[in-house]
């Protein structure tokens, strides 16, 4: 502490530097632990959220960061027998930086995730939380790391945090939504792209005049290509540019699929080879 | 006829690409002046394998490198076998990370960097030629001057000095793979760090 101080004391003289680097004081961004229920019965699931709020201005990132950047990791510290689920991202938007293109969140954010508390749970009140690392960009990048905790009281039925619980089912309806399986999403690779093919009418019965994908893989395509959309009688499609850093082609190109800037649905689609797709015709053609 | 219309369309449809850096391909020359004001071209050094690590003492990837004294020591390591490693600032005035000839020099001594030169790129013209996205982005080039590795500096994107000892560090494994005569495994990856603070 007076080791703290003295080097405090030195830094403000040298350049005021002393409250930006003080330990614990998250800078331009605040994360909580939001818990849907103040009690929970055993063998039952709490849902969860961590919620990340930027200053106006800064962002942080999706779990595929794009071109520069890092998502947020949480290391879950969970009593005995209490185990989380994955965590669930709603739909980032792009952002230009001058490394590229990022993907990432402005403003208030929310990941769920959610507890499985055991049949036989310790008595009592548990705490459950972790620690949360995450990076916070504006022109520059700070590193952050807090961490989360909350109290779940053991009981024969569970007790609803009303506003926690209300804040959490929000943010669930913002989470993209699977695609119809009758999509039948697939991606044909080519030398230079992946060309995503999809029925849309089983996802929405509005013409597609724009569709947008945010690959869930880093390093899959190029994230500031544009992504070229054309749709023939109920089928779209959207070619990919391949990223300069893939090294082997994926065998599904998995993401987040925004049909007219609004219905985001997770796909996944598997990937064929050219000659799968082509006709031999048209093969033989651009041999030549 | 039909063939030279064919060459030259090839040729053309060639070009821009091999404007920019790519793996596999020649590295694109340049001219650069270093923290000392010495010039360095990159054809001087044909015969030569190449390093570029493109660098902003601000940012907190490339702390975590220069803090734990990993940075330093693969630039000793490599160096004392032949390298010649370049450190590039594209950081532009007023910007993180930019740094006068002099700051740099004393930033080198303080930190024991052992590069061969730092260059000095305020413009941005070298982090545009090599289209350089992060501090640190990292580019190897072998004796023949081809480009043999672009990207991460290793396998763990994060800020943390104690992901350093169980990553596997890309560079050294090229110049490894290509000294020893064997094809480089990873060519290329996602580079992770700071955006390059390049003049708006």
């Amino acid at each position: 502490m007076v080791r703290w101080l003295a080097s405090c004391v030195g830094l403000l003289l040298l350049a005021s530097g002393c409250v930006r680097k003080a330990p614990q004081q998250p800078a331009h961004s605040r994360a909580s632990l939001v818990v849907e229920h103040t009690a929970a019965a055993p063998g039952s699931k709490v849902n969860v959220g961590i919620q990340l709020v930027t200053d106006s201005g800064w962002h942080i990132y999706w779990q595929n960061p794009g071109d520069s950047g890092e998502p947020p990791r949480m290391q879950w510290q969970l009593p005995e027998g209490v185990t989380a689920g994955e965590l669930e991202w709603p739909t980032p938007t792009r952002l230009t930086t001058t490394a590229g293109t990022d993907f990432g969140y402005q403003g208030t954010t929310v990941l769920l995730s959610t507890l499985q508390i055991p049949v036989a749970p310790p008595s009592g009140t548990i705490r459950v939380g972790g620690e949360l690392r995450w990076l916070v960009c504006h022109d520059i990048c700070l590193p952050q790391s807090a961490h989360l905790e909350a109290a779940i009281r053991m009981a024969s039925a569970a007790s609803v945090d009303e506003p926690a619980s209300q804040l959490l089912q929000s943010a669930a309806q913002r989470l993209p939504r699977p695609l119809p399986a009758r999509c039948r999403p697939e991606a044909a690779e080519s030398r230079e792209s992946f060309r995503l093919t999809l029925a849309t009418g089983p996802a929405t019965s509005e013409p597609i005049a724009r569709a947008e994908f945010f690959p869930e893989e880093e390093a899959q395509i190029d994230n500031g290509a544009p992504q070229e959309l054309t749709n023939h009688g109920g089928t779209m499609s959207l070619t990919l540019k391949k990223s300069e850093y893939l090294q082997q082609d994926p065998k599904h190109l998995k993401g987040i699929l925004v049909l007219n800037g609004s219905d985001a649905y997770l796909l996944d689609a598997p990937v064929h080879g050219p000659a799968a797709q082509r006709p031999a015709t048209q093969e033989g053609n651009r041999q030549r | 006829m039909k063939t030279m219309f064919a060459v030259a369309l090839v040729l053309l449809l060639a070009l821009p690409v091999s404007a920019a850096a790519r793996v596999g391909q020649a590295a694109p020359n340049f001219t650069a002046t270093d923290s000392y004001g010495h010039p360095h071209s990159l054809a001087e050094y044909k015969g030569k394998f190449v390093v570029l690590e493109w660098h902003n003492h601000d940012c907190p990837y490339t702390k975590k490198h220069y803090e734990s004294g990993n940075m330093q020591k693969l630039q000793k390591l490599w160096t004392g076998k032949g390298v010649i490693w370049f450190t590039v600032i594209s950081s532009a005035p007023g910007e993180q990370g930019y740094m006068t000839a002099q700051q740099e020099n004393d930033y080198v001594k303080q930190m024991g960097a052992a590069p061969t030169a730092v260059l000095l790129d305020p413009s941005g013209e070298l982090g545009h030629l090599y289209e350089a996205k992060t501090t640190p982005d990292m580019f190897v080039i072998n004796p023949q001057g081809k480009l043999i590795y672009e990207g991460a500096i290793d396998d763990k994107p994060t800020p943390e000095q104690s992901d350093i000892a169980g990553a596997v560090n890309y560079v050294t494994a090229a110049l490894e793979e290509s000294m020893a005569g064997k094809p480089v495994l990873v060519t290329a990856s996602r580079p992770y760090g700071c955006s390059v603070k390049y003049a708006h």
